[in-house]
């Protein structure tokens, strides 16, 4: 990792839902940076907490969650005690997502131009311009950021409903909404889970070349090991709302240290033949989470330490760090 | 990607594509057709009353008694009333206040009633729970008993009539957009806009009305016929227009008395209101066609 100040940093984020069971401890403890220009991935099944942490970022909690500790450094701001107000000026400017579902994510009532023009002026009414005008300016831009999404005839898309768009050009419609603003982070949760493979590794492909000559910083969410690899410079594997493992991309790939990362692993198919072996068990039950290592009712290799001490998020190697008894000697009492 | 190099739609022409389809789901239907057909009669009655009317001093207080109660004949096609007055015309004039008090009643109840129901399924909390009790206390009354109500305290004519049923009718609207917010609010595409940087305002009136605005059109659609239904019925009991203005229910009331000897007085202006009320409620079916296509094609092409 650089000296430099990273773009975004979170530190020992907790946040509690409260729910009918009770309170259930979503995130706990969790730890990420992203340094400008870099891309990282936030790995991990279903309900361990990635889109939580994702929002959490945006400032768009559901109602019911609970920041209870940990702070989001964005350029020296916190945004969890940032105002609503301010927030405002950051989601879409500085920060933006990519949501996840390209059919609910647009608003059926309004064109593909409308959309676009929405945000270009409602972002461009707080840095220069005033009032309403769709100036040949706005609608230059619009174009501009469809050309560069690759949509094909971004004039006749202009003036097109969602509806009559297909899945991948819908997504190419939400990558633009994303980036019209000039983002500095971009969060893609899901990116193209939603398409089908072929457009889906396409998509992701465009989205790595955009990031790479607009040197944006983008933090990919996804439960799929294969995406992470594909797009991102860092993956940090979450699971039951902490980190596992964090480690260069190609690293994971090659030796996990974590073993749910290597459970992770081996539960993705492969065109070789078997299906993946999965890990036993389910998701922790965040209500009354194991009191030590979260992962220890299903890991394989569990000690007698792991159910009675918390494992901290250590460096095992250079630039790699894991949060297991098996590889960290010191630990903390949970 | 190659770029397609098909012709450029520029927005105006795809709105003007969206026009055509909605207008051919709308004739797959005929009785939709007839509806608006009816609605499209009666809007050139109200605004060309005066040149269609045979008679259209008759509209006012014009008495000829020597030609009181003659049937429908070729200088009265639809028969004369009490005082000698041509009934064609009378209902001529008549469309013209029915439909100019459907218009108003229907636009403060939806200035008022659409506005309180964002505000109360948007921002909720403690402001939204008293705006929708209060809602429900209207709504617990029939909306016609309200009326009557308001008018008998008030002084009975046409002006104070219309507050009336306005002040019952925009509940209605309150609670329909009520609903609709608390469903739509929930939709990815709100968030995703806070997500770009919108604020709470941008996102009611720009996200989410722009999206209940079809279902409101439908039911002033629907309601437009109903609210000329009470209007006439607050008439016919002498608590709206009063004699001798040329108001349907008025001249059902008036013609009564002459039933069914001389049918033609209360019949003519009965039928006027039937076919008003039929022809809204078919043409806001239509529309309703129209548009819940239009939301079906939206799920289904996801």
């Amino acid at each position: 990792m650089s000296l430099m100040e990273p773009l975004l940093a979170i530190q020992d984020l907790g946040i509690h839902m409260l729910t009918y069971e009770g309170r259930a401890r979503v995130i706990n403890g969790v730890r990420l940076t992203i340094h400008k220009g870099e891309t990282v991935a936030l790995v991990g099944e279903t309900g361990c907490g990635k889109s939580i942490t994702a929002k959490a970022i945006l400032g768009l909690l559901p109602p019911n969650a609970e920041t209870v500790s940990g702070s989001i450094m964005f350029k020296g701001r916190d945004l969890l005690r940032l105002p609503e107000e301010d927030l405002h000026g950051i989601r879409g400017s500085q920060i933006a997502m990519i949501f996840q579902d390209p059919s609910t994510a647009l608003n059926p009532v309004f064109t593909v131009g409308e959309q676009l023009t929405d945000v270009v002026l409602w972002q461009g009414a707080r840095r220069a311009t005033r009032g309403r005008r769709v100036t040949g300016a706005v609608r230059q831009r619009c174009l501009e950021i469809l050309r560069l999404v690759r949509i094909p005839d971004p004039e006749g898309t202009l003036g097109r409903y969602p509806v009559e768009l297909s899945g991948g050009m819908r997504q190419r419609v939400l990558i633009a909404l994303a980036l019209v603003g000039r983002p500095e982070l971009l969060i893609a949760d899901e990116l193209g889970t939603a398409l089908d493979v072929s457009v889906q590794d396409q998509i992701l492909l465009e989205v790595r070349e955009l990031v790479r000559t607009g040197g944006l910083s983008v933090l990919y969410i996804t439960h799929n090991l294969g995406v992470a690899r594909l797009v991102s410079d860092r993956i940090y594997v979450m699971y039951g709302g902490e980190i596992a493992e964090v480690a260069p991309a190609a690293e994971v790939f090659r030796r996990q240290l974590h073993p749910y990362s290597q459970g992770l692993l081996a539960a993705v198919p492969r065109l070789t033949g078997r299906m993946g072996e999965g890990i036993e068990g389910r998701i922790p039950d965040y209500v009354n989470p194991p009191p030590a290592c979260r992962f220890e009712p299903r890991c394989p290799f569990r000690m007698e330490i792991c159910s009675l001490n918390r494992p901290l998020l250590l460096e095992a190697e250079p630039g790699r760090w894991v949060a297991c008894h098996f590889h960290g000697s010191r630990e903390e009492s949970g | 990607m190659i770029a397609e190099s098909r012709p450029v739609a520029e927005p105006k022409v795809a709105r003007a594509r969206e026009w055509g389809k909605m207008w051919f789901r709308f004739r797959q239907s005929s009785l939709s057709v007839a509806g608006l057909g009816i609605v499209v009669v009666i809007a050139v009655c109200a605004a060309f009353a005066p040149v269609l009317a045979p008679h259209p001093q008759h509209a006012g207080s014009f008495v000829d008694f020597e030609n009181s109660l003659r049937p429908p004949s070729p200088k009265n096609p639809l028969g004369t009333d009490d005082a000698g007055r041509d009934i064609l015309s009378r209902m001529l004039f008549g469309a013209r206040i029915s439909v100019t008090l459907g218009i108003i009643v229907l636009a403060i109840a939806v200035a008022v009633g659409v506005p309180l129901g964002l505000i109360a399924g948007y921002w909720g909390g403690r402001l939204g729970d008293a705006i929708m009790r209060v809602t429900d206390v209207f709504l617990a009354v029939p909306p016609i008993a309200l009326a009557l109500a308001v008018t008998a305290a008030l002084r009975p004519n046409l002006t104070n009539a219309m507050i009336a049923i306005a002040f019952a009718w925009w509940p209605w609207y309150t609670r329909l957009v009520y609903g609709q917010v608390l469903s739509i609010k929930e939709e990815q595409f709100v968030e995703a806009s806070r997500g770009l940087g919108a604020g709470p305002l941008r996102i009611a009136f720009r996200e989410i009305l722009p999206n209940a605005w079809s279902t409101i059109l439908i039911k002033v659609t629907l309601d437009m016929g109903f609210v000329i239904l009470t209007a006439s019925g607050l008439s016919f009991l002498g608590l709206g227009a009063q004699p001798p203005t040329a108001e349907w229910g008025t001249m059902i009331a008036e013609g009564r008395m002459y039933l069914p000897g001389y049918w033609w007085a209360a019949t003519f202006p009965g039928f006027a209101i039937l076919l008003t009320v039929l022809g809204f409620n078919l043409l806001g079916d239509g529309l309703r066609d129209v548009f819940d296509v239009q939301i079906e094609q939206w799920q289904a092409g996801s």
